[in-house]
């Protein structure tokens, strides 16, 4: 909202439909973590877009209370991003487990397996999780259903 | 090279340096290895115009990726792009933004800016580097029209959501240059370079769409 507020101040009203029409979109198509944070980068933008750097850094003003929120907002970042890189350290697949252990988990498109196959998969433990079909995006392409097959071992 | 000061190419240092300790034991996600084995098994053609219909992405990503992948770099290589991309808009926001320097110091270290878009390789990676460089044009008080129509056609290029931002910072773009004409009795830029970024917008940015 301050970002808005600042945004509108200095003229510039196109800029602040940029973020709305984004969540907008978001949350309409596809909400997931790694589409919101764009969010985030597109107000670091409009922010850049509309700073005034004639105006001192001590006087508050809504730009400087704008600036303290960002700061305060990266800081409460902070102990996610070490939590990410923890993570990361810690599920590392260094070293890799042995190769010739079979797969927990396999995915195949459907039109490649044949029954026969399915059974035998069957037999040595797996059991199918999830079958989806991936469509075009846009609905004026016509194009064939992608089908995928998810099997996990029990 | 900064241009600022020394704490700027500190904190580019540190976050080169996180990026370098998460990548060291990175696990890719699924989607990131779709991408790349999209870009190794389908031709140009096909890639660009069948196979991303399936994905739901512009081509942007799918081109940077084809050269390394049909020469058979390894896989790692998608996460060290991503990495320098990530590297790249921190350097922008340090080197150009005009923001005091404890905003410019804590930016980098978000989980969007050191996780998210750098470290994970997805589309999205690129978004950072062209959002800033975006900024930083429309910004400008010498106006460059051509060379804000590039930068937004690559933005447009890169996902659905870039293309929203695209179009949303063009049209206050071209809002701008239009005030300028009616305010000062003409553009800033000169109107064959306005006609031109308009077209190149206009060219490249439906890609975005198939």
């Amino acid at each position: 909202m301050l970002v808005f507020a600042l945004a509108w101040c200095r003229g510039k009203p196109l800029l602040i439909a940029v973020p709305l029409v984004l969540g907008a979109f978001i949350v309409e198509v596809y909400l997931r973590l790694w589409h919101t944070s764009l969010i985030w980068v597109v107000l670091i933008m409009v922010l850049w877009a509309v700073w005034d750097e004639r105006e001192s850094l001590t006087r508050p003003s809504l730009q400087n209370i704008t600036a303290w929120v960002f700061a305060l907002i990266c800081l409460l970042q902070l102990p996610w991003t070490v939590a990410a890189v923890r993570f990361v350290r810690t599920h590392s697949t260094c070293p890799a487990r042995a190769t010739a252990d079979p797969p927990d988990v396999i995915v195949f498109r459907e039109t490649t397996v044949t029954p026969e196959q399915l059974s035998q998969l069957g037999q040595a433990g797996y059991v199918s999780k999830q079958s989806f079909c991936g469509t075009p995006f846009f609905p004026n392409q016509p194009l064939t259903p992608l089908c995928m097959d998810v099997v996990e071992k029990q | 090279m900064l241009g600022q000061t020394w704490p700027d190419l500190a904190v580019l240092a540190a976050y080169a340096a996180t990026l370098c300790v998460a990548l060291s034991r990175y696990l890719p996600w699924e989607d990131e290895g779709r991408a790349w084995t999209a870009a190794r098994y389908f031709g140009l053609y096909d890639l660009v115009f069948h196979a991303l219909r399936y994905e739901g992405h512009p081509p942007l990503w799918y081109l940077i990726l084809f050269p390394l992948a049909k020469l058979h770099f390894p896989f790692v290589y998608i996460n060290l792009i991503s990495a320098g991309f990530g590297l790249a808009g921190i350097y922008v926001l340090l080197r150009y933004s005009p923001f005091p320097f404890y905003i410019r110091a804590l930016l980098p270290f978000g989980f969007a800016l050191a996780y998210e878009y750098a470290v994970v390789a997805r589309s999205y990676c690129l978004f950072p580097l062209l959002g800033f460089l975006v900024a930083k044009e429309y910004r400008s008080t010498a106006r460059k029209p051509v060379r804000m129509a590039i930068l937004l056609a690559l933005l447009a290029n890169l996902s659905l959501h870039g293309t929203i931002v695209a179009c949303g910072f063009g049209l206050s773009y071209g809002w701008d240059l239009y005030r300028e004409r009616r305010v000062s009795g003409g553009l800033k830029a000169p109107l064959p370079q306005v006609r031109l970024a308009a077209g190149i917008f206009a060219t490249f940015a439906p890609l975005a769409i198939g």
